[in-house]
């Protein structure tokens, strides 16, 4: 089932105007140039500017063509999204070892794989690969968490 | 010459060659799979290349574009798919032949053409580029703002559908590269207060996220898409008369593809589709293209391989990028603590040289591996693509974290890769982003510069001969492509 995120343009237009407040507030509390030298908020603000600029045009022409993002399957791409950040906070304290493995099994029991041997075999193999590799071959170590190798 | 002798014995003395080896292969493998890309295997690759030397790690990163490129022409022949969009032209005679149960022969033709053509690409890429760097060297800080703006102005051709989509990301990009500590002032902006973006955004995870993550989603938001036919390979080979049949096509297909690549902002795919229409006009049976012949698919696969050198003409001596994968070389090539540009002639020669030689000899490995070794790159493409997707995922996360041993490129791999994502599903061209980040620093940089040298007059501009040319080029690329988009949209 897909989903439809409508007024997509428009909500980038909105958002550039965002970033511009955001852009030029911050920016008056930047030190004052010298002479003849280029201030440090000058040039992310001609930026904004032009930003701005762009992204109403964008939202007055997709308004006018009623262009939508499509996203086919929402749930599975959320989940693996989860699944990522999962995977990103888990590394350090619990391991490259111990994580890989759990962050594939998950991502292949969302993408519709069911066959728990295939499972193990992808998950195994590809951990001990990848640990191979960096830990003997490039010599990078890898987080070990609770398992120290 | 004597330096490209030096590069050849370096290549084949050293890591390099077996650097190349693999580049090569794993190239074809991900070309060949339709929705990988050669420049998300670049993007991949650049966190192993960790502690090696660049001329190991740039072999890499050559072999893998070739590769790549190359890699395309498998799937577009036995799926009717192309690997990668710079084999869209090779589906064109390339399947027909198959099904004619010719495969074997498209396949044959495919790698001939593309290792020549890359070949003769290469050798002008060699011979060239010394060339131009020797009159880039001449560029003070004026010459190179308007280069970087030049740069920027290729996000015109890198845009798909929407110009202004393109420039507005384009903005963003040059908006992520004002963050950190400033150039001139030293102060430091837009860090939220992190110590971690004190000197901006690390390119990495930027580069990773951008071009492998989002690729893997778009692969989870497609997964349950059907397996495809594949076509059944015979025999791999072509005959003398053949080879004599396609060698003006070859030639002529490999001197276009070399001179798109080397104009910024056209692409592989461009150059693709530019030789086989040229093939095309000037064959005496026009009428049989699109039918199986091989000239229509040696065509496009020398053109393509020549254009992956042509690419990187101005990226190693301009130091701007003309399309995605020279974008993601160069982020590659700033990881590995190189400044791209003219100067790497100057102070690098053994590193470049060593590329000279790897671009002219991975040509070899194409050979190789396409005539010998089809049938196995065919079996590859039988593996589920959500295997790959998960693949991709964890080596990007790895990969992101173990170049600084740090979680916060985690979680700007992830962010980046989200971000890509939704962007190409709103229709947003994901690569003018890259070249806002990669040419913001460049280009604001060189204007602090230029402002101290003139007394913070803009006149200098105005001064220089090298500057009144780069002038005219910004005013024509803008000039044109405005004028092509309303034509089109007129029409």
């Amino acid at each position: 089932m897909s989903t439809k995120i409508k007024h997509i343009n428009l909500i980038v237009g909105l958002l550039s105007v965002g970033v511009a407040l955001y852009v030029f507030i911050e920016s008056a509390s930047f030190p004052l140039p010298h002479q003849s030298q280029l201030g440090a908020a000058v040039f992310p603000r001609i930026l904004v500017i032009l930003l701005v600029v762009l992204g109403l045009w964008i939202s007055a022409t997709g308004m006018k063509r009623k262009e939508d993002a499509t996203i086919h399957h929402i749930k599975e791409v959320v989940l693996c999204l989860f699944g990522l950040i999962f995977y990103g906070a888990a590394i350090k304290p619990l391991g490259f070892l111990i994580t890989t493995p759990i962050f594939i099994i998950f991502t292949l029991y969302i993408l519709g794989v069911r066959r728990i041997t295939s499972m193990i075999i992808i998950s195994v193999g590809t951990t001990g690969t990848i640990f191979f590799i960096f830990r003997f071959l490039l010599s990078v170590p890898l987080p070990p968490g609770i398992i120290a190798l | 010459m004597q330096l490209l002798l030096y590069g050849f014995i370096h290549l084949f003395t050293s890591w390099s060659l077996i650097g190349l080896f693999l580049g090569v292969f794993v190239g074809v493998i991900i070309g060949s799979l339709p929705g990988l890309t050669a420049t998300m295997g670049i993007a991949l690759l650049i966190p192993f290349t960790y502690g090696i030397s660049p001329e190991i790690a740039l072999s890499v990163m050559v072999g893998i574009f070739a590769g790549g490129i190359y890699g395309g022409s498998i799937s577009a022949i036995l799926l009717k798919t192309p690997g990668t969009p710079a084999a869209g032209a090779t589906v064109l005679d390339g399947y027909p032949l198959a099904q004619k149960g010719e495969a074997g022969k498209a396949l044959a033709v495919s790698t001939i053409a593309s290792a020549f053509g890359g070949l003769i690409g290469a050798l002008i890429l060699t011979f060239l580029a010394p060339q131009i760097a020797k009159i880039a060297l001449k560029f003070g800080p004026p010459e190179y703002v308007l280069l970087g703006v030049y740069g920027l102005t290729m996000i015109s051709y890198v845009s798909g559908k929407s110009m202004a989509k393109g420039y507005f990301v384009g903005i963003i990009g040059l908006l992520i590269a004002t963050q950190g500590i400033d150039p001139i002032s030293g102060f430091p902006r837009f860090t939220f207060g992190s110590l971690n973006l004190l000197n901006g955004v690390y390119l990495l995870p930027v580069l990773i996220g951008l071009f492998a993550i989002a690729q893997a989603f778009e692969g989870v938001d497609q997964f349950d898409q059907p397996k495809m036919e594949q076509v059944r390979l015979t025999k791999i080979g072509i005959s003398t008369k053949e080879f004599v049949t396609i060698l003006p096509t070859i030639i002529k297909s490999a001197l276009i593809g070399t001179f798109i690549g080397a104009v910024p902002g056209t692409g592989t795919d461009i150059a693709a589709f530019l030789s086989y229409g040229e093939a095309k006009r000037s064959s005496k049976h026009p009428e049989k293209f699109g039918t199986g012949v091989i000239e229509g698919v040696a065509a496009p696969e020398s053109g393509n391989n020549a254009c992956v050198n042509g690419a990187m003409i101005p990226m190693f001596t301009l130091g701007i990028p003309g399309e995605a994968a020279t974008a993601v070389m160069l982020g590659g090539l700033m990881v590995l603590g190189l400044q791209p540009g003219p100067l790497l002639f100057r102070d690098n020669p053994q590193v470049i040289y060593t590329v000279f030689a790897s671009t002219i000899s991975s040509n070899v490995f194409i050979l190789v591996f396409g005539l010998i070794g089809a049938r196995f790159f065919a079996r590859i493409l039988q593996i589920p693509k959500n295997v790959i997707t998960v693949l991709i995922f964890i080596l990007a996360i790895v990969g992101s974290y173990a170049m600084r041993n740090n979680v916060f490129d985690v979680w700007v791999t992830i962010a980046f890769g989200f971000l890509g994502f939704l962007m190409v599903k709103a229709e947003y061209p994901v690569p003018p982003m890259l070249l806002g980040i990669i040419l913001g620093p460049l280009v604001e940089s060189n204007l602090g510069r230029t402002l101290l040298i003139s007394d913070g007059s803009l006149w200098i501009f105005f001064k220089r001969p090298i500057c009144w040319l780069f002038l005219v080029m910004i005013i024509v690329t803008i000039g044109t492509t405005v004028k092509k988009r309303m034509q089109v949209s007129q029409s």
